[in-house]
């Protein structure tokens, strides 16, 4: 009898705790782990106020689990390759995109482009880059950046100087500056950081080589060593050793430590990414932003562009995670009032245009010249390639990598550019180019 | 009273109970180290880029590294690396030893003035130093501003020649410590009437120096050299903070170039060989440091 009531008591125990269980499947939190590449109380005000905050009022029994981080694409790959990885991931660009879905790891987005019709609002440009010839979109991309030079104002308009729109007028500027007795007319840093070459490379290919023979290059209808492509590694050096950048010393100095100088006045110029005027903003510096400047005969100031990121969905997420991603990502593209609030909180800008309807007013004057400065390049057809944009992963990563050695004379233009020939015509025979614009 | 005697297990059940003991620690030895150092060694045969699909190359990797340019250069420098740190920290931490040693009341302070170096962080302490050897605003602003124009134009980390020495002194200014350290704690160990002997037949500082001191410390001297060594190997962080191994390949280390090989250019394979070698490189100065031990050279 003692058993019974036992059983009974058991069994009116777990049927009132029946109710409670199905109560906690219908409020289970389903938790979206997203790897970013913005860092930073910025970053977050950035992504949680203007995308974040407005998906979870709509899902309020989702959590995004943001992990901001430093050399982003590094991370991923590492926590991908460890079997695990974040849900959504930000990385650096299209060909770190093509390697990770090649590699299985990410899914492709072309499904999610026509459902949400993101394909009608992201510049084609872009959108063509995260794209295989079979239609795959490796990645949906992010921001746009490109290449651009700066100068101090208060500087050049004291001794009258301009900004340089061709190599001459960039030479002869660099003597003026140097005879004025400043550190140099500018400086790049990369100590530590090889990869800060390709921001002059990417500038070369632009105004140097120009956008159709680089795209030849990638296509394989030029090779490193036709002239108009050659002549970026070479003018690159004759830069470097005339000291236009720096004083042979870009190997001592850190980013930091030249963007410093200029702020500081010891240097008159920078060249750098469009990032770089928030970074004159925040740091009050009265400058000049133009394109750079024509280094060829017959090639134009050109603006080196890129997709500056792209975001990936990790394959192992189950379809009902992917498609509450892919809800989170549509408020990038579909709410033009939220982008232009993000755009006047400091936000990069993305791959779609921006309605100017919608500011406020409250956009800083450089970044309206900038945004102007760029679309106006856009239009006349006045852009370049970005090398991590558009050229495969190894061949720019040996292309900065060894840039010290090649400007020290430790490496022969030869071997060099023969080097990268080689790994190029290794992706052009196995189709893993990235697409070229 | 009678004393009670508790029976102790049996030799049999004892040897058991002590590798009971012994396995967790084993276990996660071998999860932890054994296994990732076993897949190392495994995808050294392999053309891996980190997260895709692996291809087996045989032996290619390690005729890749043998031609490599870049890895007896790495090699080189980790001969000179080694060079320098079982010269100067040992002679300057035993120098240092010594006069601390006959320190009273301020031998603590001492200590751990010269220690602190050593639990500054790699990563911070690198950072500092690179705005210490900056061309513009570092030590060369303070060596012109004294005169010395000529020194003040060094590129201390901008240089090919000198990059490598640069990051060496660095790292000798954050070790040099542990090993007085190291020093002090076995010079505290030496027998004083051994001194007080030699005292009174006469020795000469030197001769104590080196027929009492030296013979005393010869084990610790013997360990820090070996683990120097085995150090200097897989030496990273100071390395790739300062230089990233630059400019060029100036001061690449076999640790930098593995971690370029893996994390720049994505070949785990390739990366995973060098790794392999560099293993089999300090297993091969530990055994000849053995040997040359059991010859007679420790005490």
């Amino acid at each position: 009898m003692k058993k019974l009531v036992s059983l009974l008591l058991v069994t009116l125990l777990l049927a009132s705790l029946l109710p409670l269980t199905v109560m906690a499947e219908e409020e289970e939190v389903i938790t979206i782990t997203w790897m970013d590449d913005r860092t930073g109380e910025d970053g977050w005000y950035q992504r949680y106020e203007f995308l974040i905050k407005p998906f979870l009022e709509e899902h309020p029994n989702v959590e995004i689990d943001w992990q901001p981080t430093q050399d982003i694409t590094k991370q991923v790959k590492i926590a991908l390759a460890a079997g695990t990885g974040p849900d959504l991931m930000s990385i650096d660009g299209p060909s770190d995109a093509l390697e990770l879905y090649e590699s299985g790891r990410t899914v492709d987005l072309a499904p999610a482009v026509e459902k949400y019709g993101w394909d009608k609002v992201i510049y084609d440009w872009a959108l063509d880059v995260t794209t295989t010839p079979e239609g795959v979109v490796t990645g949906v991309p992010a921001q746009y950046e490109g290449m651009l030079f700066y100068g101090n104002k208060d500087i050049m308009d004291q001794y009258g100087w301009t900004m340089p729109t061709t190599y001459e007028e960039l030479k002869t500027l660099a003597a003026e500056i140097r005879e004025a007795g400043f550190v140099a007319p500018m400086i790049l840093g990369t100590q530590n950081i090889p990869r800060r070459n390709e921001w002059w490379y990417s500038t070369l290919f632009g105004c140097y080589a120009g956008r159709e023979a680089t795209k030849d290059l990638l296509e394989g209808h030029k090779t490193f060593f036709d002239p108009e492509i050659s002549g970026v590694f070479t003018t690159y050096k004759e830069m470097w050793d005339t000291g236009i950048i720096g004083n042979q010393d870009t190997f001592a100095v850190t980013t930091d430590d030249g963007r410093a100088m200029y702020y500081s006045g010891m240097t008159v110029m920078n060249m750098e990414g469009d990032w770089f005027v928030l970074n004159g903003i925040e740091n009050n510096m009265n400058q000049y932003i133009t394109l750079p400047p024509s280094f060829r005969e017959g090639v134009p100031q050109t603006y080196a562009l890129s997709v500056g990121g792209c975001y990936a969905v990790n394959a192992s997420c189950s379809p009902e995670k992917q498609e509450l991603i892919f809800e989170l990502l549509d408020i990038l593209y579909s709410r033009p009032d939220l982008y232009a609030a993000s755009i006047e909180a400091g936000a990069q800008v993305n791959c779609i245009p921006l309605d100017e309807q919608y500011l406020t007013g409250k956009l800083a004057q450089p970044v309206l010249d900038k945004l102007a400065l760029t679309e106006k390049a856009m239009e006349e057809g006045n852009v370049g390639h970005c090398t991590w944009t558009f050229f495969p992963q190894d061949v720019r990563v040996y292309m900065y990598e060894k840039a010290d050695a090649y400007l020290m004379g430790d490496l022969a233009l030869e071997d060099y550019l023969g080097e990268m020939q080689r790994m190029l015509d290794v992706h052009l025979e196995n189709g893993t180019v990235p697409p070229v614009m | 009273m009678q004393a009670t005697t508790v029976p102790r297990p049996a030799k049999k059940h004892r040897k058991w109970l002590v590798y009971f003991f012994v396995l967790p620690a084993f276990l996660l030895h071998f999860i932890f180290i054994a296994l990732p150092s076993l897949a190392t060694v495994f995808y050294s045969f392999f053309d891996w880029n980190g997260i895709g699909q692996a291809t087996f190359i045989g032996l290619q990797n390690y005729r890749e590294m043998f031609q490599d340019a870049d890895f007896y250069v790495a090699l080189q420098n980790n001969l000179k690396w080694i060079a320098i740190f079982i010269t100067v920290p040992v002679a300057l931490g035993l120098l240092m030893a010594l006069w601390v040693s006959r320190l009273q009341k301020t031998q603590m302070f001492f200590r751990t003035i010269y220690f602190l170096p050593y639990i500054i962080a790699a990563a911070m302490a690198g950072r500092i130093w690179c705005s210490y050897l900056n061309p513009y605003f570092g030590i060369n602003s303070v060596l012109k501003s004294i005169g010395l124009t000529e020194l003040g134009k060094t590129l201390w980390l901008g240089d090919k020649e000198i990059a490598l020495y640069s990051v060496a002194f660095v790292d000798l200014w954050h070790f040099w410590g542990f090993v007085m350290v190291m020093f002090l704690g076995a010079l505290q160990q030496v027998e004083p009437t051994l001194y007080e002997s030699a005292k009174v037949e006469g020795a000469t500082k030197l001769q104590e120096f080196t027929n009492i001191t030296i013979p005393s410390i010869m084990p610790t001297l013997t360990f820090i050299v070996i683990t120097i060594i085995m150090w200097s190997f897989l030496t990273f962080d100071y390395v790739w903070v300062m230089t990233g191994g630059g400019p060029g390949n100036a001061s690449e280390l076999i640790s930098t170039l593995v971690y370029r090989n893996a994390y720049s250019f994505y070949r785990t394979g390739y990366a995973s060989t060098i790794c392999v070698v560099q293993t089999l490189l300090s297993v091969l100065a530990y055994a000849i440091l053995q040997v040359v031990k059991k010859r007679g050279w420790d005490v």
